[in-house]
């Protein structure tokens, strides 16, 4: 059994949390996908942030399952020569260099397409290919807080609240896997490849379209005139809950209290436990829903996770793409690889496909070792 | 005209309402799949009249994930209703639904029902908990889904209560992976003929979107705490507020950029400071590091702070409202804030899609339809004559734009 994307053949250029994430979307479907790091310590994501397991850094290993690795420096002529080889026989190639980058690399969409037309060439930025900010560095929360969402997450707050999911990397991740396999299905029916360029910040305001559309002004935030009573509540021994009720009466009403304001319901559920607020809740036809710590959620329900066997981590549970599909799309179990494991792998079948490729040879002994 | 549109050609009907349905089917129709909306005939999609923002008679949420659709308005409830569709079945491509579970079966518009004349369908269901679990009876909003996805949890000021986040990510997150699964359903059919059944819900689209903060968790087993505009594992990485009242994010996720960070506000004395050397040693001094930034950025104009930042290539932006946002020089340059002619309202400003084919962007080709817009253009390509749609219409079955007046907050009867 095999995922809907078996056969489709990935060049994966990218790094930190977009690309690899998008990417891996694609692994999970059914894709091959072969990742290209520099040699050395490898992508930025694997030595980013501060938990680990083993030498693998927690967002590495969210954002790379099912994937092969390759070592090959992009900044010496032989390594940018085994990636257009590479090139000529995928079907996507995947970046999220800056702007201008993989030009200089040997490795744009001009170049590599004179070799295989039919190729479908994503580049995922942040601010797009030109414009003001488009050569400057950014990341979630640059995107969050240009995007109007950092101002929209603390408005209850006064400052800006920057939102626990990193919305621009999953948006962009998305969309770009979206629309490369549209771009999939229509080379199926004409043999048309692409170019296909996103960013965090446009995929950011997608996700925001629901607030930003309108027939006048932008729709700015209502006035806050009073707190009404919709909204989170700490009770006892520091459990939240969330109470989804426009009417405080109702809401106090069926604490047993009087006082129907933001305040009285803070201070009596400040002392009451959680369940029981919960309980009374429902009882009175109040809808409200417990605040889930990360605890709480994972691993959740089996279906949830997915068990893969990192060689030097062991059993490394993993979030699973989560689609159910019938008949079923088996999510991969490839675990995230180590840097350069699949090197060798990897150009052999390359030479094995192209063997009198000049870029080829004289093949490399080892080159984990050489650093190509 | 869509010559740079890679699903034309594609057809989708869309038995979704509210968000996260419609998200997904907007994705596909900006793409240039023809998504042919059906809609009870009295009220249709409950998002036209749901939310307190409205253009006239129009909802905003309706208004921002319906564009480039086609409406029918069509009774599935009644055995002729249901017949028009088994003809518009026969033809699509994809179904998208996010009925109650167990809707679609009664209402025979299920994939074993459908399947059976169109085995190569792929069919996408989104519920907000899946079709059962402790969840079942709770209303799947998005204040609720975020409660009880952990993200919530992790969202808000340091000493206060959990923050909702201010994006409706439940419902995009559960669109966005909708049109995956419809796009990849489509691409295996296009391989081995068959179609298929995919199923997910908003809660594990939610948790799912949690990416590299639920790997962490995996791994060590820790929750993570709230901080505002802060990270627990990077600093200085917040917003400060300058004298202007305004915000300045930065963003400093490694030794170089705190190098760039300390030369641009000129702070020698920081770069040298060994308790401030590395990112770990930076976020075991946050809050003292904060206090002593909050200080310097008080001291002048967030314009100011910004031109300083970008010059010297520190990762930083404008904490913008979300007006401010789409007037920002780099939004106005992507030119992603568009126009389109709507029959009732005049111009509508929305967003458009956000990705490039070939350097085009796939254009708002046609306004969020009136309900009933299309349902005798749609019913003829199905294969209908005039006759037959006439008693449709007439019978209550199907309705006309032209033949309903539906107006905000009431229903027409």
């Amino acid at each position: 059994m095999t995922g809907p994307l078996a056969g489709v053949r990935v060049l994966d250029l990218t790094h930190f949390v977009a690309g690899p994430w998008c990417t891996q979307t694609l692994a999970d479907l059914g894709a091959d996908v072969v990742k290209v790091e520099p040699p050395g310590r490898g992508e930025i994501g694997r030595s980013i942030g501060a938990v680990y397991s083993g030498a693998e850094s927690a967002v590495f290993l969210s954002c790379n399952r099912g994937k092969r690795a390759v070592a090959l420096d992009l900044k010496r002529p032989t390594g940018q020569r085994i990636v257009q080889a590479m090139a000529r026989d995928v079907d996507v190639v995947v970046h999220n260099f800056r702007p201008g980058t993989v030009d200089r690399l040997g490795v744009g969409p001009v170049v590599l397409r004179r070799a295989n037309p039919g190729l479908i060439h994503c580049a995922i930025s942040a601010f797009g290919n030109d414009g003001p900010a488009a050569a400057r560095p950014a990341n979630d929360p640059v995107i969050q807080a240009i995007s109007g969402a950092m101002h929209e997450s603390g408005r209850a707050a006064g400052a800006p609240v920057r939102m626990g999911v990193s919305l621009p990397d999953f948006a962009a991740a998305a969309l770009a896997a979206g629309s490369i396999m549209a771009a999939l299905l229509r080379r199926r029916r004409t043999g048309q490849g692409c170019v296909i360029d996103l960013n965090l910040l446009d995929a950011q305001l997608y996700a925001q379209v629901d607030r930003m559309t309108g027939a006048g002004e932008a729709p700015e935030a209502e006035p806050a005139h009073e707190p009404g009573v919709r909204g989170s509540y700490v009770c006892a021994a520091g459990d939240a809950l969330w109470l989804e009720c426009d009417d405080g009466e109702l809401a106090g009403r069926a604490l047993g209290i009087s006082a129907g304001t933001a305040r009285g319901l803070r201070d009596h559920l400040a002392l009451t436990c959680r369940d029981a607020a919960l309980r009374a809740f429902e009882a009175a036809g109040v809808t409200a829903a417990p605040v889930q710590d990360l605890s709480d959620v994972l691993p959740g329900p089996p279906t949830r996770t997915v068990r893969v066997a990192h060689p030097i981590v062991g059993d490394l549970n993993q979030l699973r793409t989560p689609f159910d599909a019938d008949p079923p799309w088996p999510p991969a179990t490839i675990p995230p690889p180590l840097l350069g494991e699949h090197t060798e792998a990897v150009l052999r079948e390359l030479r094995a496909d192209n063997p009198t490729d000049p870029a080829l040879c004289p093949a490399p002994h080892n080159p984990r070792q050489e650093q190509l | 005209m869509n010559a740079h549109l890679p699903l034309e050609g594609v057809t989708v009907l869309d038995l979704s309402h509210l968000a996260a349905g419609p998200w997904c089917t907007m994705l596909l129709a900006d793409l240039g799949a023809d998504v042919v909306k059906i809609e009870r005939p009295e009220s249709g999609d409950m998002s036209r009249q749901a939310g307190s923002v409205y253009a006239e008679d129009q909802s905003a949420v309706f208004l921002s994930l319906n564009r480039n659709k086609r409406s029918v308005a069509l009774d599935l409830k009644r055995p002729e209703g249901r017949a028009a569709f088994y003809r518009l079945a026969d033809r699509a491509d994809a179904v998208v639904e996010n009925l109650r579970p167990g809707k679609a079966a009664a209402l025979g518009v299920d994939r074993p029902a459908l399947a059976e004349r169109n085995p190569g369908l792929v069919y996408v269901s989104i519920s907000a908990f899946g079709a059962d679990g402790p969840y079942a009876n709770l209303a799947g909003n998005d204040p609720i889904i975020q409660a009880l996805s952990g993200a919530m949890a992790i969202t808000g000021e340091e000493h206060g209560p959990p923050a909702r986040q201010g994006v409706s990510v439940p419902d995009f997150a559960a669109g966005m992976l909708a049109a995956q699964a419809v796009l990849a359903g489509l691409v295996g059919r296009d391989r081995h003929g068959e179609g298929s059944q995919v199923d997910l819900n908003l809660l594990d689209a939610e948790v799912f979107a949690l990416g590299p903060r639920a790997q962490e968790y995996l791994i060590n087993g820790e929750d993570q705490p709230r901080l505002g505009s802060a990270h627990p594992q990077f600093s200085p990485y917040q917003a400060f507020r300058c004298a202007d009242g305004e915000y300045v994010y930065i963003s400093i996720i490694n030794d170089k950029f705190w190098r760039l960070l300390c030369q641009a506000l000129d702070r020698p004395d920081l770069l040298a400071d060994p308790g401030y050397a590395t990112n770990r040693d930076r976020v075991v001094r946050r809050r003292e590091l904060a206090e002593l930034l909050e200080a310097t950025f008080a001291d002048r104009a967030s314009d100011r702070w910004l031109a300083v930042l970008h010059k010297a290539g520190v990762p930083c932006a404008p904490v913008n409202t979300l007006s401010q946002a789409m007037t920002d020089s780099q939004v106005v340059h992507n030119d992603i804030v568009t126009e389109v002619d709507h029959p009732t309202l005049g111009t509508l400003r929305t967003l458009a899609a956000p990705m490039r084919f070939d350097g085009v962007r796939p254009p708002v080709r046609d306004a969020p339809p009136l309900l009933g817009a299309d349902t005798r253009a749609v019913l003829r390509e199905s294969g209908l004559d005039d006759d037959e749609i006439g008693a449709l219409v007439s019978s209550g079955v199907a309705a006309e734009a032209a033949s309903i007046v539906v107006g905000r907050g009431e229903v027409a009867r």
